[in-house]
């Protein structure tokens, strides 16, 4: 369960965030209109925005209370996210990176063999992020974000920007996600045929 | 022509050496935090830091000399310390234009540092930070590979800056072989005295020297370009 009761004003704007949303290792899928505040949500939740004020529990935990003036802090959420540019290291090869998350996980749900299984990704262990594709790229990103060994993963519209053979491709690998990895996720996209196909619930801002 | 050196030149050589080493490794260390700072910090306090740390760029080395010279002598809280802890005055002491030289090319290793930190994406530290990774790790772990080409380039201009001090070491250090004659006051003493096959070489020396400094800064700025492009 997750819980949140958050506001933040950036640039002027002002959002308010109330909901409880029952994870269940469901995939929740978020829609709104541009601008409207799907990132911000992700980036609050994963405790990115340190502007932002009010509650937020995971499973009962607490990473945020504002009265208690408590704030967990990024690195200490056991929060995965799969940012909508990837945001792979370019010094640091495929398998370098995909290291780096399971060095930092305080805890190894999933090895590392298991993970490049699901996510076919021993031909690219040696490349540099720059020689991948786009397609190649976000399957990396999500197969680090899950060697975090995450509570919860975020995805912020991580479709957008890929060809159609690439979505394509990324929705074998999102089934797998779901039905190997059993994990909670948070789906933002603004396109509604896309969380229709992915998503268990669907919440609009 | 007689091409080699005096004992007074390679002791001012292996001088040389050692003040702009010590004064890269210390400016390094203390640089590299502060250029962060400066380099992410929109407060008006950094502002003036910055203003501050740029001053010897400006300032004459005479001038610059002048003032330490003064903060130098025993009659100072700062001389007067030195004195009373090591016995000697910190003026005319290689401790003395090591202290010199730190503040002198302090602007010679923050503004290469600031300007590298500055091009780099910092959505990785926040990837990063998703990761697991504490901020000195993400800093570790991501901000210095990264910014490597850039704080090498910054090592190496803070080193030839040092090399080349000439004013502000003459007016703390005087000319003391062995103790503060670096290499080019070696060389301003060898045309004072008419020994010019002496300062051919040393002159040489240094020319080819900085050349190298320069291509190797600008290989390696191609480098750092494309590396947080």
């Amino acid at each position: 369960m997750l819980q949140i009761d958050c506001a933040i004003t950036l640039n002027q704007r002002h959002f308010t965030y109330k909901q409880s949303l029952n994870l269940n290792n469901r995939c929740i899928g978020i829609s709104g209109d541009s601008g409207c505040g799907k990132t911000t949500l992700l980036r609050i939740i994963a405790g990115l925005e340190t502007r932002a004020t009010g509650m937020i529990q995971l499973n009962g935990i607490e990473l945020q209370d504002s009265d208690k003036k408590l704030m967990e802090p990024a690195f200490n959420r056991d929060i995965g996210f799969v940012f909508q540019d990837t945001r792979l290291f370019p010094h640091l090869n495929v398998l370098a990176n995909l290291n780096y998350a399971l060095k930092r996980a305080d805890k190894i749900n999933f090895s590392l063999e298991r993970v490049v299984d699901a996510f076919s990704l021993t031909p690219l262990l040696k490349r540099m992020p720059q020689m991948l594709s786009g397609g190649e790229k976000q399957r990396v990103a999500i197969a680090r974000a899950i060697l975090s060994s995450p509570k919860l993963l975020l995805m912020d519209e991580p479709l957008s920007g890929l060809d159609f053979a690439q979505k394509n491709d990324f929705l074998k690998y999102f089934n797998q996600i779901k039905s190997e990895f059993n994990l909670p996720i948070i789906y933002v996209s603004h396109i509604e045929q896309e969380l229709n196909e992915l998503s268990d619930e669907i919440i609009f801002l | 022509m007689n091409l080699s050196l005096g004992p007074a030149e390679i002791a001012a050589f292996w001088l040389t050496l050692k003040l702009a080493l010590s004064t890269t490794i210390i400016l390094m260390l203390i640089c590299i935090p502060l250029a962060w700072w400066l380099a992410k910090s929109k407060s008006w306090f950094s502002m003036i830091i910055e203003s501050i740390v740029a001053l010897p760029i400006v300032l004459p080395p005479t001038v610059l000399g002048f003032y330490l010279l003064i903060a130098f002598s025993p009659q100072t809280i700062l001389g007067e310390q030195y004195l009373a802890i090591t016995g000697q005055q910190l003026a005319f002491s290689f401790y003395g234009i090591l202290f010199a030289s730190l503040i002198y090319s302090l602007p010679f290793a923050i503004q290469p540092l600031q300007a590298t930190f500055s091009q780099l994406d910092t959505r990785l530290l926040e990837t990063a930070q998703s990761l697991g990774a504490k901020p000195l790790d993400a800093f570790i772990s991501v901000v210095l590979p990264i910014c490597k080409n850039g704080i090498i380039s910054a090592a190496l201009l803070c080193f030839a800056h040092t090399v080349g001090e000439f004013g502000v070491i003459l007016m703390i250090g005087g000319n003391i072989p062995g103790e503060t004659q670096v290499l080019s006051i070696a060389l301003f003493d060898a045309v004072e005295s008419l020994q010019y096959d002496k300062a051919h070489l040393m002159a040489a020396g240094l020319l080819v020297f900085s050349m190298i400094i320069l291509i190797v800064m600008n290989i390696l700025k191609r480098g750092q370009l494309r590396a947080t492009d």
